[in-house]
């Protein structure tokens, strides 16, 4: 016997997917896998475009993450004018990428997964949701609509816009920050931090109540990767990235991003628009599994040292003293996510003080220097890459997203093989709640499918029904 | 659309843009005494009004929500406005740009007539 159970669509994500679980003659999971089945193409449309379009075109990947796109896309199209821009644009694009980890953070947590972590994984669907949290524990969602108000009006203060602003453009900025900006964002600083604070005592409080899901979700050995800076402080859009084990040893350090083609591959799948890229080094052969890595703050506090902020670092030690210095389980991403909404609050605060923040100028001029360029950020789920190619007149001939989800894909599909193993022996486990843990394994990485399609050639979706003895029974395409 | 309605200057008369509604967005609809959503709509060759809930029970499944969605968690949270309706406005053309139509420009000042009706109703 062998069947398909299918979870479609996952819910409390951010795009359209779908999960399966391939269950085996005894009636066990024999596999899980997580299938995105929306299409975008942005590297495709994109070609013929001038430079200077690109911050904004890609930004139109998607609604929740266009700052990302906004300053990874920049960073591009700085290294394709070959320009280093000036100190105050640096400190206003550090302030936007502070705001759009602050506001995704916040709505991953308190819309998307506060339902499960407060309400109960096996709480009644039809409540388990933001709306019934907000039955429950109304001041807990008007926190988090503050939270994220504020860093919503963290990004318009630099990009003028909250969802695909144009502030941010090659070069730097376009505006200098002004004292009435810097002033209407120190309003909000004590409200926001105490409420983070408040937030990270709320998880803390209940992360007991989850033993068993930390122990099951996505708690495996995986490389890690993100930004760090060489003494080892938390960083989130500027320097060189560091690769690190499980077991916490640094594996990489100090790669520079434009040289990530040296380092990452990036694997087709059949069965799912996303790609999965892994570690090149670690993988002989088709099986991308082996160089597998995941990105995130999951990945950015495993890798750094310190945040560099004093509450924020208080907290980090919490965790580290209660799970060890690398922590390995997807369940704690909600942890991370938090610290670091922490983090941002505090590197904000720490912004608004520094007067090179109101100078100017924000913005170096230049032409076409460099016939390729590539910008890397923290995209709030993880390490973003952009990779563009022009001619000499500036068009865009070849574009390359690598986006934090895709880089996530291999850690997804090993967590929720995992779950469904724990919590799905047979047909009649396949409870509300068990589905909902495994869509729960699959939220903790917080991912955003809008911005994780992209082409990598030829990508007609194929669907296959395996046998236990690896037959394929049915076998479906659409081009 | 919110241009004309701008242009208008009617103090009364708040004018928000917004790429997609989310949830901080129901903070917004404190106090107001009507809130109209304004959107593009392709199942529809004529602007549409359609009167809202103010206490419609949503789902929030993704990042964003619908008109009824965000009604309701302001309703939840005590922030809903008296009154709400949704103005869809038919779209003719999807390419690549980003200003309207002819055909859908034309639609426009219809649109501000409906909104301008339900304010002064």
């Amino acid at each position: 016997m062998h069947d398909i159970h299918v979870i479609d669509p996952v819910t409390r994500i951010e795009g359209h997917a779908k999960i399966t679980l391939h269950l085996d003659d005894g009636g066990s999971i024999a596999d899980a896998r997580f299938h995105v089945t929306e299409f975008r193409g942005f590297e495709e449309f994109c070609r013929g475009r001038p430079l200077d379009e690109m911050p904004a075109l890609t930004a139109r990947t998607c609604g929740i993450c266009p700052v990302s796109h906004l300053l990874a896309g920049a960073k591009a199209t700085d290294a394709l004018c070959a320009v280093r821009i000036p100190p105050p644009a640096v400190l206003q694009r550090r302030l936007a990428n502070l705001g759009q980890i602050v506001q995704s953070h916040v709505l991953s947590f308190f819309h998307l997964s506060a339902p499960d972590l407060l309400l109960g994984m096996e709480s009644d669907p039809a409540v388990r949701n933001v709306f019934g949290l907000m039955a429950a524990e109304p001041e807990i969602v008007r926190r988090g609509i503050r939270l994220r108000q504020f860093g919503q009006e963290v990004i318009a203060s630099v990009a003028f816009d909250k969802i695909h602003g144009g502030g941010i453009v090659t070069g730097g900025v376009a505006e200098p920050f002004t004292t009435a900006k810097r002033d209407a964002v120190v309003g909000w600083l004590d409200e926001v931090h105490a409420s983070a604070l408040a937030t990270w005592d709320l998880l803390w409080s209940v992360t007991d109540q989850f033993a068993d899901e930390i122990a099951i979700f996505g708690d495996f050995d995986s490389l890690y990767l993100s930004h760090c800076l060489p003494d080892g402080t938390w960083e989130h859009i500027d320097g060189n990235l560091r690769i690190t084990g499980a077991d916490g040893q640094i594996v990489v350090d100090q790669f520079d991003p434009a040289d990530y083609l040296e380092l990452l591959g990036e694997s087709g799948k059949t069965d799912s628009y996303l790609k999965a890229p892994y570690y090149k080094p670690y993988v002989d052969g088709d099986d991308p599994r082996p160089g597998m890595y995941r990105v995130g703050p999951l990945a950015r506090i495993n890798n750094a040292e310190r945040f560099g902020t004093p509450e924020a670092d208080a907290r980090l030690a919490l965790l580290r003293e209660r799970f060890g210095r690398t922590a390995t389980s997807a369940f704690l991403y909600h942890h991370a996510r938090v610290l670091e909404v922490i983090a941002s609050i505090e590197r904000i605060a720490a912004l608004m003080d520094d007067p090179e923040l109101l100078t100017w100028p924000v913005r170096a001029d230049a032409g076409v220097n460099a016939l390729r360029g590539v910008g890397a950020s923290e995209a709030p789920r993880g390490t973003l890459f952009h990779d563009y190619s022009v001619d000499r007149q500036g068009l865009i001939t070849g574009v390359n997203l690598v986006i934090a989800t895709g880089q996530n894909d291999l850690a997804i599909n090993r967590t929720i093989t995992d779950i469904a193993r724990a919590y799905v022996h047979g047909p009649d486990d396949l409870t509300d709640g068990a589905l909902n843990r495994i869509e729960a394994g699959v939220r903790a990485y917080d991912p955003c499918l809008s911005c994780s399609t992209h082409a990598v050639g030829q990508m007609p979706m194929v669907v296959e029904l395996v046998a236990p003895d690896g037959e394929v029974i049915a076998h479906r395409r659409r081009d | 659309m919110a241009e004309a309605m701008s242009a208008l200057g009617r103090d009364e008369v708040e004018v928000v843009r917004v790429h997609q509604l989310t949830p901080e967005l129901a903070a917004e609809l404190d106090g107001r005494r009507l809130v109209v959503f304004v959107d593009a709509a392709l199942d529809t060759d004529r602007v549409r009004l359609t009167p809202l809930s103010t206490d419609a029970s949503g789902r929030l499944l993704t990042h964003h929500l619908g008109p009824s969605g965000l009604l309701g968690l302001a309703a939840g949270l005590g922030t809903g406005p008296q009154a709400a309706a949704l103005v869809s406005v038919p779209v003719h053309d999807l390419t690549l740009g980003t200003g309207l139509s002819p055909s859908t420009r034309a639609q426009v000042d219809v649109a501000v007539e409906a909104v301008l009706g339900l304010l002064d109703h």
